[in-house]
């Protein structure tokens, strides 16, 4: 038992668990201990993590299992570089949210099980990142999820309609993660997929090579589908997101920017990565699917990004379409395509967590989360402000931040195909990012450059910057820059170790890719130059400004016919009508009509036609005791005679 | 030891009868819930440890300890036939079995009568003549004991009908209208069930002369499958499919279980229909009928559509307690389904069925758990806002934490969510099908999962969450004694799923009771043609 103890892996995630039980009991009392329980588990994992992450790979021996008969069900850890990868960012995000709460979340009256939810849905990513057996995987797994729909309920009224459709979305994965793991251990599978387990070991396959799908029949495939829906439905991918504007429009921010926004995108594509790499290689007709997946992904979500009034639900929607580019880049199943969309994965929850925390602070100075509602924070709000323009920037996929050298990465994995496909998944990839900067522009300058509106003025004149809420923003808005120039740091490091052993030419193709060959071959990216070019680029335009900002500009007070005192509201142009055009536009306007009312959402579709069979049902219970007598009866001769015959048959 | 065996059955039905005269004696009518408590109590502390004491004599292994006992005087051994004058096996007789199978299902039953009992206690204060409640619930309890001991087919049909008539009494126990209305439909069909089980008995009896349930599995193994026995077969299992209510028998447990106060639809859901219906059910293929592929067949079958329906009706429901009712019959499937599994299984692969066997009474002892406890739930609901209409609720949590954490305990559970013991036993179950490459049985068992998730997100989203509706806002957590009983029940949901690994639970409760379903005829029938012991 006490080796048990020593376990490298289990200890870290032990603790935190304890941690969380602490914070919980303590709840009622003090939220402070939350607080600091928070800042605490986030570091104990970055540093566990880190130390890991020194001797990747290593062995880990069984911790325990569950067994029944033959069957086990095995907790057991695997060290791998995504593992730390996702553990380490998860520790990251941790730390960060929970500084960003102490004022974003202070006087709430659930602040201290906040910490323990906060704390518990870390300790369930980490059993993920370092599962290596499918049991902890579905553990950790599902631990999340609950903590979520936990999360989620809280929040204004009404948060509990997004977070019952949250849980019933993801429940529906995490039902289809256990099917797709049970299934593998189906007879005909099972000696397959893992060869050297016993049948009924619920292991991950450790780094075997991967299968192809199609050998093992329909069932492969049937397995495959499952752990993708799982992966996506986390991820929050067409058509499985809609439970993410669902749950944005009420949820504390600090929620969304940690849960769907960082941790649920690391799990989700942690998983497709995984299984692409571990357990099942896709073949041409899935990487199509995939492609495509990622695709209406991209376009899909960001078309309805541009419509949103509410700041929070138009990040949600920006939270799908990302996805998109991490699924299309691992769907092309080259080594540059999966890095770049591994490294999307990273980058993505890094400025969409920033985001998220740009629009808690902007709704909370304005008081509103709808955009029409804001204006002119850029003044009172500087951090903010250019800490959400660096975001902004790089999800846009603009250079030389982060977002641009994933983007670039998923790019030349799909132009790497050489085929017509890709070509066209290129460019609706790339319009995707237009539309993406498109929508951003709106933001920035409607929460932050436009006039601020009447009712909310004085509000918003008394807004000020804060330092537990401006310094993690500081510090994620720093690491797109960080990464955006050295991506060598985590690409070179981490993932292409990760994909090495697969695709063993990773490290040729995206060296030559990211950094540049000597030879001034087409696509190659030096992140440095860039950064110098767009510099002098930016102080060049600051220069020009500054000579014809030397005239003076008159400022009038707007008057009509030559009377003043015309509401000052109508002059002000909030932003939101900036698409108006695409919106009325003949080919697009049905499309995002029906978007707008949920013709993607299955869950709602399910609802429907899974309410019209309950109604049917229940309309033949009539409470009449003939009627049930009769069923008795029906359902009695009906067991007769199966047996009979069935009897008479087989004699 | 053994011989304390009957006590087990004797202990509530002769508190039954006390409490009905002491309430009849000056001032005794107050005692009567204390009385009740008392030996519900002792007999899960005699069923305890006579667990214990069986549990001692295992042989490390497979194989567990299986006392036998011959109640009065009928021993069942051989008699002198006047007409004849010859030497023959007495028919008749009352023999009780405590092998790992019944041993495990008494504990489930006192345990979670005993988590009622302390709950009622302050539940119950409500109603008047509260000692006529006292009165059925000992004399259920005790007939539920008794079917789980009966080694005897007439004395499992006579336990059936004890518990059955002391449960219509008990449904009809509001007497407003719509509790005599559901407890008279249970009442014919429930009839209309025991006629055909006393049918079935009767044409088994006349096909090999006997009734201990040992014997006539040793006859019917060399009559095999004759038309005879297949309508005997066929009797038994649909009227004990009515008693599980199985789908299309199912019709008058959304009436009954609902209609009854929130502690005896606890017993009903929790206890009656897994012991009168689930256990009965798997005791007479694996013990009597023997394994056969079309007993198989019709249980699957049944599993299937009841798991399948009882799921779609629970979506629909608005009333608490008819969504709680539904889903019973849908989480009954799983256990049937799993057993009929097991029983396909049985013939070529021993391990594998094992395991389907395993998962099907790990689900029984944990739906007995989390059932009950949402029952219980559901009457402190009611009580504290006088509605069953979800729509009507809203921010229970808020206002009645303990109520409303348990509830959540019992709905996460019931929904399968790890670490609650609900995930470990669909897990076993599920991965036990796609073991025995059963497919598509295995695709079922996952979708009904995602139903069940979505009927208690949807009992969570508008009961637990959100703000406190107006018949909430007044609302105030119960009374000790009920949060008392729901807290038993919530951590036997937290726990026994963890416990698996590491207890006894295992061990001496889940793995003998598993074997001794399987070794059924044989295993019994060794001990009762040996002689009782």
């Amino acid at each position: 038992m006490s080796e048990i103890w020593n376990d490298p892996v289990l200890r870290p995630i032990l603790a935190v668990l304890a941690f969380g039980a602490v914070a919980y009991v303590l709840s009622r009392a003090t939220a402070a201990v939350g607080r600091l329980l928070a800042l605490a588990a986030g570091i104990c994992v970055i540093v566990c993590g880190a130390f890991l992450a020194a001797e990747v790979p290593t062995d880990c021996p069984l911790v325990g299992a569950i067994a029944v008969g033959q069957l086990s069900l095995p907790i057991r850890f695997a060290v791998t570089h995504l593992g730390c990868l996702v553990g380490i960012g998860a520790g990251a995000f941790a730390v960060l949210i929970a500084l960003y709460s102490f004022r974003g979340m202070a006087g709430e009256y659930w602040e201290g099980k906040f910490y323990a939810y906060l704390i518990w849905a870390l300790a369930g990513a980490c059993l993920v990142g370092w599962a290596g057996s499918f049991f902890t995987l579905l553990l950790g797994w599902e631990l999340v999820t609950v903590m979520l729909f936990l999360m989620l309920n809280q929040g204004q009224p009404g948060a509990e309609i997004g977070a019952a459709k949250t849980y019933g979305v993801l429940g529906f994965a995490d039902a289809c993660l256990l099917l797709a793991v049970a299934l593998m251990l189906s007879p005909g599978v099972a000696g397959k997929l893992q060869p050297g387990q016993p049948m009924y070991n619920l292991a991950l396959p450790a780094r075997a090579a991967p299968l192809l799908a199609g050998s093992l029949g329909a069932i492969g495939y049937a397995i495959y589908a499952l752990l993708l829906v799982a992966a996506l439905a986390k991820a929050g991918a067409v058509p499985l997101h809609t439970w993410l504007p669902a749950a944005a429009e009420r949820a504390p921010v600090s929620v969304m920017a940690y849960l769907p926004a960082a941790l649920d995108k690391l799990l989700g594509i942690y998983l497709l990565a995984r299984v692409a790499l571990d357990v099942f290689r896709p073949d041409h007709t899935m990487q199509l699917i995939l492609m495509s997946i990622g695709a209406v992904t991209i376009i899909a979500a960001v078309f309805m990004a541009m419509m949103q009034h509410n700041l929070k639900r138009l990040l949600s929607f920006h939270a799908v379409s990302q996805v998109g580019y991490m699924v299309l880049g691992i769907g092309t199943g080259t080594a540059l395509g999966i890095v770049g969309g591994l490294f999307h994965m990273l980058n993505n929850a890094i400025y969409k967590s920033g985001l998220f925390l740009m629009s808690g602070t902007v709704g909370r100075a304005a008081g509103s989360d709808e955009i029409e509602d804001m204006g002119g924070l850029a003044r009172r709000l500087p951090v903010t402000f250019v800490c959400g323009a660096v975001a902004a920037a790089a999800i846009s996929g603009v250079p030389p931040f982060n977002g641009f050298v994933s983007k670039w990465l998923v790019y030349q994995g799909a132009l790497s195909l050489h085929s017509g496909l890709g070509a066209v998944m290129l460019v609706v990839a790339v319009f995707g990012s237009a539309l993406t900067l498109a929508s951003f522009v709106k933001v920035l300058y409607s929460a932050f450059l436009s006039r601020p509106p009447v009712e909310a003025a004085a509000r918003i004149a008394a807004a000020r910057e804060n330092f537990s809420m401006a310094a993690p923003m500081v510090v994620l808005a720093a690491g797109c820059v960080v990464l955006g120039l050295f991506p060598h740091l985590v690409v070179g490091n981490v993932l292409v170790p990760a994909v090495q052993p697969v695709l063993p030419k990773a490290a040729e193709e995206v060296g030559s890719s990211v950094w540049g060959m000597a030879g001034g071959e087409a696509g190659q990216w030096s992140p440095f130059t860039a950064f110098v070019l767009i510099v002098l680029g930016i102080l060049g335009g600051v220069v020009l400004l500054g000579i014809f900002a030397l005239k003076k500009v008159r400022v009038v007070r707007p008057f009509l016919g030559g009377e003043l005192g015309i509401g000052e509201d109508r002059y002000r142009m909030p932003g939101t009508g900036f698409y108006e055009t695409v919106k009325r536009m003949p080919a697009l306007k049905p499309l995002l009509e029906h978007g707008e009312r949920g013709a993607m959402d299955l869950y709602r579709w399910f609802g429907r036609y899974g309410g019209g069979v309950v109604q049917t049902l229940r309309a033949q219970h009539t409470g009449l005791i003939s009627l049930y007598v009769a069923w008795v009866m029906v359902g009695l001769a009906a067991v007769l005679a199966y047996l009979l015959m069935a009897g008479y048959l087989k004699s | 030891m053994k011989e304390l065996v009957p006590v087990l059955v004797g202990l509530p039905l002769g508190a039954a009868f006390l409490v009905a005269i002491l309430a009849h004696v000056r001032g005794g009518a107050r005692l009567t819930g204390a009385l009740a408590t008392l030996a519900v109590a002792a007999n899960l502390a005699l069923g305890i440890g006579l667990w214990a004491a069986a549990a001692g004599q295992d042989q490390p292994g497979a194989k567990s300890a299986v006392w036998t006992v011959w109640a009065g005087r009928w021993d069942g051994q051989t008699e002198l036939d006047q007409a004849t004058g010859q030497q023959r096996t007495r028919p008749i007789g009352i023999q009780l079995v405590w092998d790992g199978l019944s041993r495990f299902m008494v504990i489930v039953v006192s345990f979670v009568a005993f988590a009622v009992i302390v709950f009622s206690g302050a539940y119950m204060r409500r109603f008047t003549t509260v000692w006529l409640f006292h009165t059925l619930f000992l004399l259920m309890t005790g007939a539920m004991i008794g079917v789980v001991l009966a080694g005897d087919l007439f004395n499992l049909y006579v336990f059936i009908e004890v518990a059955a008539m002391a449960s219509y009494g008990l449904v009809a126990f509001g007497t407003e209208r719509e509790e005599l209305e559901a407890a008279f439909k249970y009442l014919v069909l429930g009839v209309v069930a025991s006629s055909f089980i006393l049918v079935g008995i009767a044409i088994l009896y006349s096909l090999t002369g006997q009734l201990n349930m040992a014997r006539v599995a040793a006859a019917l193994g060399e009559l095999g499958t004759s038309p005879a026995v297949l309508l005997a077969a066929g009797c038994l299992l649909g009227g004990l499919a009515l008693k599980a209510a199985m789908v299309p028998f199912h019709s008058w447990l959304p009436d009954a279980h609902p209609s009854a106060p929130a502690p005896i639809s606890a017993m009903l859901s929790g206890l009656l229909i897994k012991t009168v219906g689930v256990y009965a059910i798997a005791r007479l293929v694996f013990g009597v009928l023997g394994v056969h592929a079309v007993y198989a067949n019709v249980l699957i079958a049944l599993g299937v559509s009841s798991m399948v329906v009882g799921m779609l009706l629970a979506l629909g429901q608005w009333d608490l307690k008819r969504l709680l009712a539904y889903s019973s019959i849908s989480q009954a499937g799983y256990m049937i389904l799993a057993l009929g599994v097991a029983a396909s299984l049985l013939p070529h692969n021993r391990a594998l069925a094992g395991l389907c066997a395993f998962g099907a009474l790990f689900h029984l002892f944990n739906h007995a758990a989390f059932k009950s406890l949402l029952f219980l739930c559901s009457g402190s609901i009611e009580q504290a806002t006088g509605t069953r209409q979800l729509r009507e609720m809203g921010g229970l949590v808020r206002r009645m934490p303990v109520t409303g954490w348990c509830c959540r305990i019992g709905a996460l559970s019931i929904a399968g969510v790890p670490p609650f013991n609900g995930f470990f036993s669909k897990i076993i179950i599920i991965v036990a099908l796609a073991l025995a490459g059963r497919v598509v049985l295995c695709g079922i068992a996952a979708a009904v999962a995602v139903g069940t998730l979505l009927m208690y997100v949807k009992v969570q989203r508008y009961a637990l969450d959100g703000q406190p509706g107006p018949r909430v806002a007044a609302a105030r957590e119960s009374h000790w004694a009920m949060g008392a009983g729901m807290a038993i029940l919530a951590a036997v949901c937290l726990l026994a799923g963890v416990a698996l690994s590491v207890g006894p639970l295992k061990e001496h409760l889940l793995g003998p009771a598993g074997e001794a379903l399987l070794g059924g005829a044989k295993l019994a029938s060794g001990v009762a043609m040996g002689g009782g012991q």
